[in-house]
């Protein structure tokens, strides 16, 4: 039986964090499409087929976090979790007001990550600021 | 009383008090003045009266004489009497008296049987002894006394022997003049306010007033008595005027005189009292004392007046001017200046005030920079940390979690050696990455913008479950068990479920560290309106030196020094986090008997949950 695989989008400058993010989503056998740069998002986001799933760091060049969450939830709607993956805990009041659906602070911890992402694919918000 | 009221009512009240005191003495000084002045007055008029009353007296008794005289001179007279004629004799005295109006006139012979008598007298002893002393050639004045019931009446009489041309006494005759109201009023003449009456014995029985005089009480006029005292000095002979005044009906002054009829101190004697009475003076010292009052008054007024517009131009226009210009430069216009209108001490005031508010301005203007330049150096701080926080993070993103990878062997087979290397990096790494975060959350609690992640309908067992759970995966070469023992049906709490883990952790590492073996106690229970969570640890205890030392930023025991790693900071945040809880943190703890640190949060708190 075929079961559907989970296709997640990354957005993120810093290719160190992306990779370490793709390793992790590997470990979770979930399939991944990475924007590094916002610059030209409208057309990357053509480029891209099914998503279930968004890991959206805060603090990149061009286009931030919140600009592109505007985007996305004009693309997307509600349907899709947005989660924010940043260095800056201190976002995590505003993301939660802005309409991210969770909160993943950077660096990423490997025991708690495959609990984090559970959860969130089973529409459970996450607010995890430490 | 004043204390609160205004310069100005302070001062009139001065100038009122003065002015009244003043007042009062001349009030004083006037009444005394006056009072000597009627007394001087009154005296003089007294004496005058008595000089009038005496010589009326004086004359009244001539009078009768001459006129006893002109009757017995006239031969048919004397001839009628020796006749013992009474209708001839009675015919001529009827003519006689018809000018002299006497009030009785009696003849009698030799004999001293009666020939004439005008009015017949129930009592005719005194009348009856004058004859007979006329009868033996004893001419005289002398005052009448008859009774008629219980009435006595009194009269001023002359008698004389009647003699015929050779000088043989024929008879004796006798004239008498009621002193009545109407004799009294002819002794007042047209004096005005004077008041007379007959005193015999020792009550008054004629007035020259009787529509004013209280016979039953002996009164002449307003409340005025006779005295007993003066009136029987006066009897002696000697007219008597009291020396003081005597206040009458309405506090009218009077002077009293006693004047005796008769002066030759052989018979009885009655007295005329005399009341003067001196209403004039006593109006015209009210009136003055009105008008003085008056006077004051206006005067008081007119300077009450002079004085607040004086004080008004020259102490509180400016002190006003003072109190606003002060008012302006505290609600922050410091370049706010008085006007310098003088150079008393007022202006000085203003002079000083202005010098004051210059140095004020200065001073404002360097403490602005100061706070400004205060400000954007804690701004450039606070994006410095962060921009810290960030730069330091990210890379321990990679560094973590690529020594993590490559100690799974994902990159190809590691040794055990290699392996323990590698765990070590990625422990170091996690400290220092607990380093940037306590450094960071430090940083926000000082500078005050240290949010919370506020959750309702939190439950404070898992968060302690994970905690120790969390702990416990760190607790490594100690002989050492965390014990955690949570109340049941504990009620759901409001708060940042992170932070109170976090505090949990600080204080659990903390016990950890300070503990060589042994158990640490972990208890969650409800007390009052709190959850409590204590944490028990049978460590080397905290010596009291050391108690207040605990909760300040980047201190620590020597002990924990010693230990190595920690910053310094756990016990302060988690103290500050307790707090932006609405809650405690506290411990007891003494030397070798270990700690106990304990966390009070509210079960009702006035945080409000994100979104």
């Amino acid at each position: 039986m075929m079961t559907k695989t989970v296709q997640a989008l990354i957005i993120d400058d810093d290719a160190y964090n992306v990779y370490v993010m793709e390793r992790f989503l590997d470990k979770e056998n979930i399939s991944y499409v990475t924007i590094g740069d916002t610059s030209n998002l409208e057309d990357e986001l053509d480029r891209c087929e099914q998503i279930d799933l968004v890991l959206l760091d805060l603090e990149m060049p061009h286009k931030d976090g919140y600009e592109v969450i505007d985007i996305l939830k004009e693309r997307y709607g509600d349907s899709v979790p947005i989660v924010a993956c940043t260095v800056h805990t201190a976002e995590i009041n505003r993301a939660r007001k802005i309409g991210f659906s969770g909160f993943i602070a950077k660096p990423l911890d490997m025991d708690r990550f495959s609990d984090q992402i559970s959860r969130i694919l089973s529409g459970e918000e996450i607010w995890e600021a430490r | 009383m004043l204390k609160n009221a205004s310069l100005a009512v302070k001062l009139n009240s001065l100038v009122l008090l003065v002015l009244a005191m003043l007042l009062v003495g001349v009030i004083f000084l006037l009444i005394q003045n006056t009072e000597s002045l009627t007394q001087e007055i009154g005296g003089e008029r007294i004496a005058e009266e008595v000089n009038i009353i005496q010589n009326r007296l004086e004359e009244l008794k001539r009078e009768m004489l001459v006129d006893t005289n002109f009757i017995i001179s006239s031969v048919s007279f004397f001839q009628a009497v020796g006749r013992r004629n009474a209708a001839e004799t009675a015919a001529i005295i009827n003519t006689a008296n018809a000018s002299l109006g006497l009030d009785d006139i009696t003849v009698v012979d030799g004999d001293g049987v009666r020939l004439v008598d005008t009015q017949v007298d129930a009592d005719t002893r005194s009348e009856d002894s004058l004859l007979q002393q006329a009868l033996s050639d004893i001419p005289k004045t002398s005052l009448l006394i008859e009774q008629e019931g219980t009435q006595t009446a009194i009269s001023l009489a002359a008698s004389a022997p009647i003699k015929s041309i050779s000088g043989n006494i024929l008879g004796a005759i006798q004239m008498s003049r009621h002193i009545n109201t109407d004799f009294l009023k002819s002794l007042v003449f047209q004096q005005e306010a004077t008041y007379l009456g007959l005193a015999y014995g020792d009550t008054l029985i004629a007035y020259s007033h009787p529509g004013q005089a209280t016979p039953a009480d002996d009164i002449l006029v307003n409340d005025i008595a006779l005295n007993i005292e003066s009136m029987q000095a006066a009897q002696l002979g000697e007219a008597i005027i009291q020396e003081r005044l005597v206040i009458g009906q309405g506090g009218v002054p009077h002077m009293v005189a006693y004047v005796p009829i008769m002066t030759d101190n052989t018979d009885t004697n009655a007295v005329i009292m005399a009341v003067v009475e001196l209403d004039e003076i006593f109006s015209f010292q009210n009136r003055t004392l009105a008008n003085t009052i008056l006077v004051f008054f206006a005067l008081t007024l007119v300077t009450m007046a002079i004085i607040y517009a004086n004080l008004y131009r020259t102490v509180i226009r400016p002190l006003n001017e003072l109190r606003t210009s002060s008012q302006t430069i505290t609600a922050g216009q410091y370049d706010k200046r008085v006007p310098v209108m003088t150079s008393d001490e007022v202006g000085q005031l203003a002079h000083s005030f202005n010098e004051m508010a210059f140095a004020v301005q200065q001073r404002e203007v360097s403490l602005r920079a100061a706070r400004e330049q205060a400000e954007r150096a804690d701004q450039v701080k606070s994006m410095f940390l962060a921009s810290v926080s960030h730069e330091l993070r990210t890379p321990l993103n990679a560094i973590i979690n690529l020594t993590k990878f490559v100690g799974l062997g994902m990159y190809g087979p590691v040794n055990s050696e290699q392996v323990d290397i590698l765990q070590k990096v990625e422990s170091r790494s996690k400290h220092l990455l607990n380093l940037i975060n306590d450094v960071l959350d430090i940083s926000k609690i000082e500078s005050g913008s240290l949010e919370l992640f506020v959750e309702d309908g939190l439950n404070i067992a898992d968060i302690a479950q994970s905690a120790v759970e969390t702990t416990q995966s760190l607790v490594i070469n100690k002989p050492i068990t965390i014990c955690l023992d949570v109340e049941d049906d504990l009620p759901p709490i409001t708060g940042d479920s992170q932070r109170i883990q976090q505090i949990i952790i600080n204080l659990l590492s903390n016990a950890y560290k300070f503990t060589e073996e042994g158990t640490i106690h972990v208890r969650v229970y409800k007390q009052a309106n709190d959850v409590i969570i204590l944490i028990q640890d049978p460590g080397v205890g905290i010596a009291p030196e050391d108690h207040s030392l605990i909760f300040e930023s980047f201190r620590q025991t020597k002990d924990g020094l010693r230990k190595g790693e920690g910053t310094g900071l756990g016990l302060p945040i988690s103290q500050r986090l307790a707090q932006a809880h609405g809650g405690r943190l506290w411990f007891k703890s003494a030397i070798g008997e270990g700690a106990t640190f304990y966390v009070a949060l509210p079960l009702k708190s006035e945080l409000v949950a994100t979104l």
